[in-house]
C-alpha cells in the first residue's frame, strides 16, 4: 500500500469496469485516485489479526424465503426505452 | 401559507395546500434548486391516511411509478420508474401528498449537492452557500417551505449533514429498519432510507410510516418497527438516570470553534435537564473515513455496474467495435465524474492483489468501529456531538477535491458504518447566520431512545426552526 498509482492502473482499472475515459482525462483520474486512496491507505495502521469482517451491521443471515411466482413488471407501460420492440430489448448493430 | 419552519400539526392539511404550496414551490426554486422535477399532474395525492394533504417531496433516487428518477445523474435523466420503492408504496398508501422530486448529488455521491448533474441546491439561509448533501434537495426544501417533511437517504452522513446545514431536523434509523427496495443503491450494507422535517414529532410520525421490514429486502431487520410517533415522550433525564457520552474526537481542532460551542452549550442544556455527561474516547474518525472510503467505494462499483445504458438510461451516439465498447461508452458519456472516480476505486480496492489489503482490512476496521461503539454503550446510553465539523461552506468547495464527501462525514461516518440510528437537531447559528447541527445516536434498534432525546430538547429547551 501507500504507493502511488500511475496513468497505466488507472486506464487498467477503467477498461475493467467498462468506462471509457479519454486519454487527456487519464491524468486528472489517476490524481483523484491517489488522493483518495492515500486516506484510505490508515486502515494499514490498525492491527487486524484474528478481527472478523463485517459485511452486514444487524448480523442478518441468510434471509430466505418461499420461491412463489409472482406477476412481473409491465414493460408495456414503463418500458424505459424507444429501443423496446414488445418483447425484446433492440441494441445497436455492432458488427 | 408559508411553510418554512412548520410542522404537521401547524398547517390544515388539504389537497388545496397542497395544490398551492407545488405552485408556490415551483417559483421559489427558480433560486434554490431543491427539486428535479415536480409532480405537475399532482398524481398520487388524493389518498387518504394520516399523511394526507400535506405537502411533501422525495429524494429523486426513490423509484415512484411513472415519475424519472435520475438518481441525481445524467444517464438516468429519462428513467421513468416502473414500479414503486417500499418506502414510496407505504408514503402513498398513507396518503402522502409528494409535490416533487429533490436534488442530490449524483447517485448520492457526496456531502453537497455539487456533484448532481442538475446543477447545485442552494442552502435556503444564505444561497451562496450549499444545502449539504446527498439528501440536499430535501433538507433545502424543508428549510425554504417547500415541503413540510421530505424523504431523504443516508450512506454516511447524507440526512444527517444537510438538516444541520438547513437548520432541520433529519433523522436515519438503524441500518435495515427502512427498505432499501427500489432506492438506487450506493453502498448496500450502509444505505438507509430517512426523514427531514422541522420537528422531532413529524420526522417520528413519518418514520413510523415507512418503517418495518420487508420482504423485498432481505437486509430489512425483523424486530418488529415501534410506534415512534406514539411512543415520543420527553424524559425526564435525572430520574431515568441518563449517560450521554461525549466523544472528545468530536470536539478536537478538526472541528469549527462555533461549532464545537454550539455543541457544548447543547451538552449543558442536557446537563442542566438532568443528563450525566461523560467524555468517552473513541477511535480516532480518521479510520471511518478511511473504513467508508474503501467499502462504500467498493459496493458503489458493484452497484453501478448494472447501469449500463443497453435496457435504460443514457446511450451514446457514437458507433463501437463491440457490445462492451458500446457499454464503455454509455457509461463514460453518462456518468459524471464523481461516480467515474468512485467506481475506479472502489474497483481497484476489490481488484485481486489488492482486496485483502484494502477491502478485507477495511472490513475487519469496521468491526473494530463496531467494537468501540459496544464498549462505549457499556458505559453511556447515547453519544452526543456537532454533526458536521464546519457549517455550510460556499458553493464551489468541492472543487478538486475527490475527499470533500468523506471529510465533511467525519462525524456521521462511525454511527453509519455501525448502523446505529441517529439524529441531528438544529442549535444555533454561527455568526454568519448558519444554522449548526447537533447529532445524537444510540445503539441499534434504540430509535425511540434517540428521538426522545431529541424531542426532549425540543420541548425544553426548543431551537426556533
Amino acid at each position: 500500500m501507500s504507493k502511488q498509482i500511475d496513468d497505466k492502473v488507472t486506464k487498467k482499472v477503467a477498461d475493467l469496469i467498462k468506462i471509457n475515459i479519454p486519454e487527456e482525462e487519464i491524468p486528472n483520474y489517476t490524481q483523484q485516485l491517489n488522493t483518495v486512496l492515500e486516506a484510505a491507505d490508515d486502515v494499514s495502521e490498525l492491527d487486524t489479526k484474528g478481527v472478523e469482517i463485517t459485511s452486514q451491521t444487524h448480523g442478518l443471515k441468510n434471509v430466505w424465503r418461499e420461491d412463489e411466482p409472482e406477476e412481473g413488471l409491465d414493460m408495456s407501460k414503463y418500458p424505459n426505452t424507444q429501443n423496446w420492440d414488445g418483447k425484446y430489448f433492440v441494441v445497436k448493430k455492432v458488427l | 401559507m408559508d411553510l418554512k419552519g412548520k410542522t404537521i400539526k401547524d398547517i390544515k392539511a388539504s389537497k388545496e395546500l397542497v395544490a398551492e404550496t407545488l405552485a408556490s414551490a415551483k417559483n421559489a426554486d427558480k433560486d434554490i434548486n431543491a427539486f428535479i422535477s415536480f409532480n405537475d399532474d399532482l398524481q398520487d395525492v388524493s389518498g387518504k391516511g394520516v399523511l394526507a394533504g400535506i405537502p411533501a417531496s422525495i429524494k429523486d433516487n426513490f423509484n415512484w411509478t411513472g415519475t424519472t428518477t435520475t438518481a441525481g445523474s445524467k444517464i438516468l435523466e429519462n428513467y421513468v420508474s416502473p414500479y414503486n420503492a417500499t418506502v414510496t408504496q407505504r408514503l402513498l398508501d398513507a396518503g402522502a401528498a409528494l409535490i416533487g422530486k429533490t436534488n442530490l448529488d449524483a447517485f448520492a455521491h457526496g456531502s453537497s449537492t455539487e456533484t448532481s448533474d442538475f446543477g447545485v441546491t442552494k442552502n435556503p439561509h444564505n444561497l451562496e452557500r450549499v444545502a449539504g448533501g446527498s439528501s440536499g434537495g430535501s433538507a433545502a426544501a424543508v428549510a425554504a417551505g417547500m415541503s413540510v417533511y421530505s424523504i431523504g437517504s443516508e450512506t454516511a452522513g447524507s440526512v444527517r449533514g444537510p438538516a444541520a446545514w438547513c437548520g432541520v431536523v433529519g433523522f436515519a434509523p438503524t441500518f435495515g429498519r427502512n427498505s432499501r427496495y427500489g432506492v438506487a443503491a450506493m453502498g448496500s450494507s450502509l444505505d438507509r432510507p430517512g426523514v427531514l422535517a422541522n420537528s422531532v414529532e413529524d420526522v417520528a410520525l413519518v418514520s413510523e410510516v415507512i418503517a418495518g421490514q420487508d420482504k423485498y429486502d432481505a437486509t430489512s431487520i425483523p424486530e418488529p418497527a415501534p410506534k415512534f410517533a406514539k411512543e415520543l415522550k420527553t424524559i425526564n433525564l435525572k430520574e431515568k438516570k441518563l449517560k450521554l457520552g461525549l466523544p472528545k474526537q468530536f470536539l478536537d481542532d478538526r472541528i469549527d470553534k462555533e461549532v464545537a460551542e454550539a455543541a457544548m452549550q447543547a451538552v449543558k442544556e442536557y446537563e442542566k435537564l438532568g443528563a450525566e455527561i461523560v467524555e468517552i474516547d473513541l477511535m480516532d474518525p480518521k479510520y471511518s473515513i478511511a473504513v467508508y472510503t474503501i467499502v462504500c467505494r467498493s459496493e458503489v462499483s458493484s452497484n453501478l455496474a448494472r447501469i449500463d445504458g443497453i435496457r435504460y438510461g443514457y446511450n451514446s451516439d457514437k458507433k463501437a467495435e463491440t457490445i462492451l465498447d458500446q457499454l464503455a461508452l454509455n457509461r463514460g458519456e453518462g456518468f459524471g465524474n464523481e461516480a467515474k472516480q468512485r467506481s475506479m476505486t472502489g474497483a481497484y480496492a476489490l481488484s485481486a492483489g489488492y482486496y485483502d489489503a484494502y477491502y478485507k482490512k477495511a472490513q475487519q476496521v469496521r468491526t473494530l468501529i463496531i467494537d468501540d461503539f459496544k464498549k462505549a454503550f457499556e458505559q453511556v446510553d447515547a453519544i452526543v456531538g456537532p454533526t458536521m465539523p464546519t457549517t455550510a461552506p460556499k458553493i464551489g468547495v468541492t472543487q478538486g477535491n475527490p475527499l470533500f464527501g468523506e471529510l465533511a462525514d467525519m462525524l456521521t461516518e462511525p454511527s453509519a458504518l455501525a448502523g446505529l440510528p441517529c439524529i441531528s437537531i438544529p442549535v444555533g447559528k454561527d455568526s454568519d447566520g448558519l444554522p449548526i447541527g447537533f447529532q445524537i445516536f444510540a445503539p441499534q434498534l434504540q430509535e425511540q431512545l434517540v428521538l426522545d432525546l431529541a424531542y426532549t430538547y425540543e420541548k425544553e429547551v426548543g431551537y426556533g426552526v
